[in-house]
């Protein structure tokens, strides 16, 4: 992978409030184009994470790159080229939608944005000249994604972008997600702890803990994280895994600890079963899992 | 170039929020009101010295003449004073400012590349602007309720000519206490905050700190003595707003200490404001 295919990237930022370290040594990457979900419980650095990549905050270690740039001139110039929801929705209370996203558009220099197309994109097509203090949540959330969009950024951070909307809005979020990515090639970087909305739509993961990433996933790791799978737990494991990679393939099977997991779709429970009897593997429990990637986040957590 | 005109959409965004701002028009009637309460007052003390009898005969015209003029002297020198320019700016500069971080707007700008450092002087800019057109506008009504007195042409002549010098004087003021207002609610980035600070100030080294000095230095400001160390006041830019509408009869170290302690706060805060906001992470 070249420079050029990695969108946003950290190396070693870390963020302190206090003497609490909120970030702890963050080394990330996002490539171009991908949807990258960003997962963790509430206070695992999430947020702090996303304000750090986009300026609002500044690391007390480690440094953030942007499209390869990294040095303050060249973050501020990339910058100008991601759209952002940040935590609870921003906006002027006294000024109607489209008035918000003109001086939005006007303070950050995007110069004239087509506001009517973009409040119709979200869903706000019909808001009229009413303020934004008198919107509902939904509608504020609304308005935020589009603020976000405004200038057609080519990297979206997107912080909880479903709090607050009802089912419709969740799915024409998610839908908008996936049009921006597969038909504008918009990296996303998105944040939530709703992690069956985000498996919907991300394509790469990170998955943070108590202030640090403790595991990024994509490709092969997360297809495997999501395959439907047999779990064994054996008495012999270093025998358990010679018994496994003769007989299955590399990549069909895992050991975590004593629990062998099989994913080659030819076994089942009665095959697995009797392979272990016949070779004097003593099974203590065996099982099959759907291969929920949700349900495996909630492990990783 | 490029960061030029972004620049300068952030300044005309800005002036936009501002000219859709309430409290700035709020701010004009309230100076329309006070130029009518005093133009009406100085017309009824100037009604009234005239119909007074004093032992038994009307007022010197030439002593009511005089009398009356100082009033207008007050009112139109002092315009800015007169029509509480200093204390309605930092009402609307606490409400500009602080709306910008209670709405969360401020770190919707940063993170799309607009610096901290652009966002503080783009709010300066269009808070100084504000300040020297309010300035402007007290003066020119002013001089419209001076105008409709009824005092004798001799007097007139004098007290228009102390008006360039207070003019330039608190158009200058202005930009500098807008260093001030910027400084302080980028400091609070809170609307109350923001607004409770800068009306102390106003309270503390406008009024309180000048009588105390007074006090100290033997109740008096006008004989020599004491003027000669009072002259130090001139420092306190509060204290400025209301001297500055004798700033013609300056001698060269009053407008010295005036204007270059009012230089020196508005380099001290608009510097110290910048370098500390650019520091600083928004909330």
């Amino acid at each position: 992978m070249t420079d050029i295919d990695i969108a946003v990237a950290t190396h070693g930022v870390t963020k302190i409030y206090g003497k609490a370290k909120r970030v702890d040594g963050v080394s990330l990457t996002v490539r171009r184009g991908e949807i990258y979900g960003l997962i963790g419980k509430n206070g695992a650095g999430k947020t702090t994470l996303i304000r750090m990549l986009l300026g609002i905050a500044a690391p007390d270690g480690g440094t953030v790159e942007i499209n390869g740039g990294a040095t303050a001139a060249d973050l501020a110039r990339e910058r100008a080229k991601c759209g952002a929801l940040i935590e609870q929705p921003a906006f002027y209370p006294r000024m109607s939608a489209k008035g918000n996203l003109k001086a939005y558009a006007l303070a950050t220099g995007l110069g004239k944005t087509d506001a009517d197309g973009l409040l119709s994109l979200v869903g706000l097509g019909d808001c009229g000249k009413k303020q934004v203090r008198n919107f509902s949540l939904g509608m504020k959330q609304r308005l935020a994604i589009a603020m976000a969009l405004t200038g057609d950024p080519e990297i979206l951070f997107l912080d909880e972008p479903v709090n607050g909307l009802d089912p419709t809005g969740i799915l024409q979020v998610r839908e908008l997600i996936k049009r921006l990515n597969e038909e504008q090639g918009t990296t996303v970087i998105i944040s939530s702890h709703l992690l069956g909305e985000l498996g919907r739509v991300a394509t790469a993961y990170g998955v943070m803990k108590d202030g640090r990433l403790i595991a990024e996933l994509r490709g092969e790791q997360l297809a495997s994280l999501a395959r439907p799978r047999i779990k064994a737990v054996v008495a012999e494991k270093d025998r358990a895994e010679r018994l496994l990679a003769g007989t299955y393939g590399a990549g069909s099977y895992a050991m975590r600890g004593n629990t062998a997991e099989i994913f080659d779709p030819s076994a089942d429970i009665v095959s697995v079963t009797r392979l272990f009897a016949d070779n004097g593997v003593a099974l203590m429990q065996i099982g099959t899992e759907s291969g929920d990637l949700e349900a495996a986040f909630v492990d990783m957590l | 170039m490029d960061k030029m005109k972004k620049f300068y959409g952030l300044l005309a965004s800005d002036f936009m929020k501002l000219a859709g701002m309430k409290s700035v028009y709020i701010g004009l009637g309230i100076m329309v009101f006070l130029t009518l309460i005093f133009g009406l007052a100085q017309n009824a003390f100037s009604a009234l010295l005239q119909e007074m009898p004093d032992s038994g005969a009307p007022v010197d015209p030439g002593a009511a003449d005089a009398l009356t003029g100082v009033f207008v002297n007050t009112m139109l020198n002092g315009a800015p004073s007169a029509t509480g320019v200093f204390f309605l700016l930092p009402i609307i500069a606490a409400l500009f400012v602080g709306s910008e971080f209670s709405s969360g707007m401020a770190r919707l700008y940063i993170g799309r590349g607009v610096q901290k450092t652009e966002l503080y002087t783009s709010k300066f800019i269009v808070l100084s602007v504000l300040s020297v057109i309010y300035v402007c506008l007290a003066f020119a009504m002013c001089s419209i309720a001076a105008a409709a007195s009824d005092i004798g042409e001799d007097t007139m002549r004098n007290i228009a000519a102390y008006t360039p010098s207070a003019f330039g004087s608190y158009v200058f003021l202005a930009v500098a206490m807008s260093a001030v207002y910027t400084a302080v609610c980028f400091a609070l980035r809170s609307k109350a905050a923001s607004m409770a600070t800068l009306i102390a100030m106003l309270i503390v080294l406008g009024d309180i700190l000048v009588i105390v000095v007074q006090i100290a230095l033997g109740t008096s400001v006008t004989g020599e003595e004491n003027a000669a160390g009072f002259v130090y006041m001139l420092f306190d830019p509060y204290y400025c707003a209301d001297a500055f509408a004798a700033a013609r009869d300056f001698t060269a170290r009053e407008a010295g200490i005036a204007y270059g302690g009012c230089a020196m706060w508005l380099v001290l805060f608009f510097t110290g404001g910048l370098v500390l906001n650019a520091k600083r992470d928004v909330k």
